[in-house]
């Protein structure tokens, strides 16, 4: 999801309008975010030592 | 009194106003041509004077001092204009190199700031940490990393071109070129062995050694020793310098602003992006994969304070990451002679203004939330400042720093918050927040403060004209950033995170619980960083460590 998130940003410099191209690329941004801070660190968590 | 303060403020500028008179003057007899005749002519002191003595220093430094070429000749133009240039390049190599310098220096603030915020039962381990990343570091940066980031970088003109770091791997995506990795200067042998290669190898090295000290902190006092020198070699070899030559070595980052018009590109003055934030990812990545200190967090997930053991070392090692802040943001001009260079007082006086307006806002913050100033997050609030002002430093003015300080200085303690306690991610020093996140902002904030007024040459990364954010009128320059924030963590993470888990596999990232437990002084390096003192846990009297047999 990280590098989806990369790949979506970096699509942005095909987009036309600076406004859309704004938005695609801190979408990107905010999705490779996500899959970091969200997805990937609630895999870690559901096996964490603190919860043995 | 008011009239004799009103003429002392205005004398300095009417004094200012009269010198244009002798530059003009200046400019007129500029018109004439010199000749060899009229270098002839110049003579300097006798040596029967200098034989004197030159109390007031105005018979040193002549005619005398100048080089020529051919003693038959004299003096000649020739000789004049290559004094020139090597002058200039000689002040831009002794600029860069003192730079470097005091950016080394910065391994000794961030190894007091480490050691101070663990317990003292970790002390020698985490100092150690600091210490080998230096030599870890350095090596594979010299083996390879030098070569991938910078092997490419051939044209920097303040160093005197760097002709021989002119090899580039690049692919060709929608008819355009982009580059991926410098494929010269591997042992800095063959045509690299280069006195301008030579500067810009040891600049870019401690910039490198910074970007790897990050991640002891955030993986101190659980992180197994072999490991962390497995993790080093690769960050120093592969992924920093992968992200550097993007950003720096002529990289497809740094080729948005020519391939596809997004403002100058990738735009990364001193490094928040390239040395903080590749940091900070690695950092999050490793403390991710390691897990969190026994006894961090309850069982239903509290997060429990260990504070650390001396927080005059932590504030002391602030102090001299700020004293070396001064070679990281001025010597990234990468010299003080020509080309919009003698920005580095801008630059200089920007790096000092967001450290402090960091500091401010971090103290401001823990002051209101917990009614207490806190020291610990007063000097990572100094830091941050310092981490988010690095990207936009060459680029923006006193207000913009102030403003990205100050808002750095709040968003590491919310950060603080929000990786102990929603992440449940364990960092011993805040690291993944002072500079992953600060770092992220710091290279956002190029794309929204960029004033418009450097001028390093009349262009950047390729492209004419000064770098010019959001606020000043350019938001494609803002998309560049955006970019670069987005790769930093869908890529630098991602290839940190995979590594890593290989380290895992292979060597074992975490020590043995009863290791850390006793503390990682004695099992993992073998001596106790305080072998005098009996060491209990705060507040408790609890003996935690027991001395050496």
């Amino acid at each position: 999801m990280a590098v989806f998130g990369w790949l979506i940003a970096v699509l942005s410099v095909k987009v036309p309008s600076v406004g859309v191209q704004i938005a695609v690329a801190m979408a990107g941004f905010v999705i490779a975010l996500i899959g970091v801070i969200g997805v990937l660190n609630g895999a870690h968590l559901k096996s964490a030592i603190w919860k043995g | 009194m008011f009239a004799v303060w009103l003429g002392l403020a205005l004398m300095p500028g009417m004094a200012a106003a009269q010198t244009p008179a002798p530059a003009a003057a200046a400019r007129s007899a500029a018109a004439k041509p010199i000749t060899d005749a009229d270098l002839a002519r110049i003579k300097g002191p006798s040596t029967a004077e200098l034989a004197k003595g030159d109390p007031g220093g105005t018979l040193t430094g002549t005619v005398n001092d100048v080089l020529v070429s051919d003693p038959k000749k004299g003096l000649t133009i020739d000789d004049l204009v290559n004094m020139v240039g090597q002058n200039r390049i000689a002040i831009n190599f002794v600029w860069t190199l003192i730079t470097g310098y005091l950016v080394m220096f910065m391994q000794a603030g961030f190894a007091a700031v480490e050691t101070g915020l663990c317990r003292a039962k970790n002390a020698n381990h985490t100092m150690m940490m600091n210490f080998m990343v230096y030599g870890f570091g350095l090596f594979a940066f010299w083996v390879m990393g030098f070569a991938l980031q910078e092997g490419g970088a051939a044209g920097a003109a303040t160093l005197g071109g760097l002709q021989p770091l002119n090899g580039e791997f690049a692919i060709s995506v929608g008819g355009k070129s982009w580059g991926l990795f410098g494929t010269k200067g591997f042992f800095l042998s063959g045509s690299t062995y280069d006195v301008g290669v030579m500067v810009m190898f040891l600049f870019q090295m401690v910039f490198m050694d910074t970007a790897t000290t990050i991640v002891t902190g955030a993986a101190a006092e659980r992180w197994k020793f072999a490991a962390f020198a497995v993790s080093t070699f690769f960050l120093g070899a592969i992924t920093y310098p992968l992200f550097g030559n993007w950003a720096w070595g002529g990289g497809w980052l740094s080729q948005l602003g020519t391939n596809y018009g997004l403002g100058h590109g990738y735009c990364d003055f001193a490094g928040s992006g390239v040395v903080h934030a590749v940091g900070g990812v690695t950092a999050l990545a490793v403390s991710m994969i390691i897990g969190p200190r026994i006894g961090k967090y309850t069982r239903s997930g509290k997060p429990n304070p260990m504070p650390g053991h001396d927080i005059t070392m932590v504030l002391i090692g602030c102090f001299i990451l700020a004293f070396g802040w001064f070679g990281f943001n001025p010597g990234s001009t990468l010299g003080a002679s020509g080309a919009g260079d003698l920005r580095i007082g801008s630059i200089a006086v920007n790096t000092m203004i967001a450290g402090a307006l960091g500091s401010f806002g971090a103290i401001l913050y823990m002051w209101i939330r917990f009614g207490k100033p806190d020291a610990s997050m007063s000097g990572n609030g100094l830091l941050a400042g310092l981490v988010a002002i690095t990207a936009p430093s060459g680029f923006v003015n006193t207000v913009g720093a102030a403003i990205i300080g100050f808002a750095a200085g709040m968003l590491v303690c919310l950060s603080v918050e929000y990786v102990e306690r929603v992440m449940k991610v364990d960092d011993p020093v805040g690291a993944i927040s002072v500079h992953g996140a600060c770092g992220l902002w710091g290279v956002l904030s190029v794309g929204l403060f960029a004033d418009g007024t450097s001028n390093y040459g009349g262009s950047w990364n390729g492209v004419n004209g000064s770098v010019t954010g959001l606020f000043y009128g350019d938001p494609r320059q803002f998309v560049a950033q955006l970019i670069g924030c987005a790769t930093l963590v869908g890529i630098v993470f991602t290839l940190s995170y995979v590594f890593n888990v290989i380290v895992d596999v292979i060597v074992g990232q975490r020590v043995s619980a009863q290791s850390e437990l006793e503390g990682l002084d004695l099992p993992e390096m073998g001596a106790l960083g305080y072998p005098e003192f009996q060491l209990v846990t705060a507040g408790t009297g609890r003996s935690v460590e027991i001395a050496a047999d």
